[in-house]
């Protein structure tokens, strides 16, 4: 009776106590959707890609007028040239990616499961210009984004729907390390990218409207006004920001498309399945 | 007579001072060995902070420049101002200790909504 008492009391705290993790890619969607249904009742899922300006009609209004004559209309352009521009030796994009532009980047992130990595747009451009013999852009601005924004740009309106196998343990790791790395506190701040955009997003970080993680993907790479005052074009893609963010808690950050940052897109892009790509946009 | 006794007076203050500068650079030496072990195994756990030696961080200023934590301690020391080189080896050291605390404490972050 005893051993039985014992078995039942042991299973019965694995249970109560088990990793934080045991929960699968669909079950992390939902319970996401439903915290922030609950936060704002009168927000739609599906304006969720608007981020912080969903949240704030005085942010809303500022946002129109920006998008009524977008700044990164000229970038957008030389991204479609990149890709009308074939590489030294002959070859196009189209060897790396097909025909299709507007079929790539939908396809980002992907688990690869002979390489077992996950593959982000950006990290394949980047490999596309290695195999060509090309001199790869760098990685977080510049050509990458607007290349990568036009590619987006072909895109949109498509509906994200990040795939993670769960029958491959590799690529329910990759998710899983990401899931981890979005939910970690770390740097001197101890906040992690979930404090501020799920448990505080929708309050005010200094003059900054915290965003909903939710819908986040679907706009990257994005024009910032922040990296256009600080002496840039202003535009750059989502490894970039990762890198600011976690610079902003006071934590080291990650080398973009290197591990770490490819399995938090994995998660973070899943966390948007079901909205629709809607970029490249403006944000502050 | 009086001559002499100054003499072996300054003789006597110089060593002690030097000795004392000596015991202040093995002491700021041992630091910054320490320093360095904490913050890489703060890095090998992924865990390591912006401003304990990342090359582009301003957070601390020696002469003109601002530099990460380590590099200002490297900085005074090269300057023989021992007491500002250990005082940042030291917050070098504590910022990779709680570095790496931090990150274990965090290996199993889940959602809490």
């Amino acid at each position: 009776m005893k051993k039985v008492i014992l078995i039942v009391l042991a299973a019965g705290l694995s249970l109560g106590v088990g990793p934080a993790f045991a929960t699968t890619q669909a079950e992390d969607i939902a319970a996401l959707k439903a915290y922030f249904a609950e936060r704002w009742p009168n927000i739609k899922d599906e304006d969720m890609v608007n981020g912080a300006y969903s949240l704030s009609e005085d942010k809303r209004i500022n946002w129109e007028s920006m998008r009524d004559f977008p700044p990164y209309e000229d970038h957008l352009a030389i991204g479609e040239e990149i890709w009308n521009t074939p590489f030294k030796n002959g070859n196009t994009w189209a060897s790396c990616f097909g025909d299709d532009p507007s079929t790539i980047r939908n396809r980002f992130p992907h688990w690869n499961a002979r390489d077992k990595k996950v593959e982000t747009l950006e990290g394949n451009i980047i490999q596309c210009q290695k195999a060509n013999g090309e001199e790869p852009f760098k990685a977080k601005k510049g050509k990458i984004a607007y290349f990568s924004a036009w590619l987006a740009s072909q895109a949109n309106g498509q509906t994200i729907n990040v795939v993670v196998p769960q029958d491959d343990p590799d690529a329910v790791a990759a998710y899983e390390a990401g899931r981890q790395f979005f939910y970690a506190k770390r740097g001197q701040l101890n906040l992690s990218c979930a404090d501020c955009h799920v448990y505080q997003s929708g309050l005010y970080a200094r003059g900054n409207l915290l965003s909903p993680a939710r819908g986040h993907t679907t706009h990257f790479p994005v024009w910032r006004g922040k990296w256009a005052r600080s002496g840039g074009d202003g535009f750059g893609t989502l490894h970039r920001r990762y890198g600011g963010c976690n610079s902003q808690v006071r934590a080291k950050s990650f080398k973009a498309h290197g591990e770490e940052y490819s399995n938090l897109e994995y998660f973070h892009a899943s966390m948007s399945n079901g909205l629709t790509i809607e970029a490249p946009d403006y944000r502050e | 007579m009086k001559q002499f006794s100054g003499i072996v007076l300054v003789a006597v203050l110089s060593i002690g001072f030097s000795s004392f500068a000596l015991a202040d650079e093995a002491a700021y030496k041992k630091l910054h060995a320490e320093a360095v072990a904490a913050n890489d195994k703060a890095l090998a756990a992924g865990g390591e902070w912006r401003d304990a030696r990342g090359k582009k961080s301003k957070f601390i200023k020696c002469g003109d420049k601002k530099m990460s934590i380590l590099h200002a301690a490297e900085c005074y020391a090269a300057k023989g101002d021992y007491d500002n080189a250990i005082k940042y080896a030291e917050m070098a050291k504590d910022q990779g200790e709680q570095g790496y605390r931090q990150a274990m404490n965090q290996k199993n972050a889940g959602p809490r909504h």
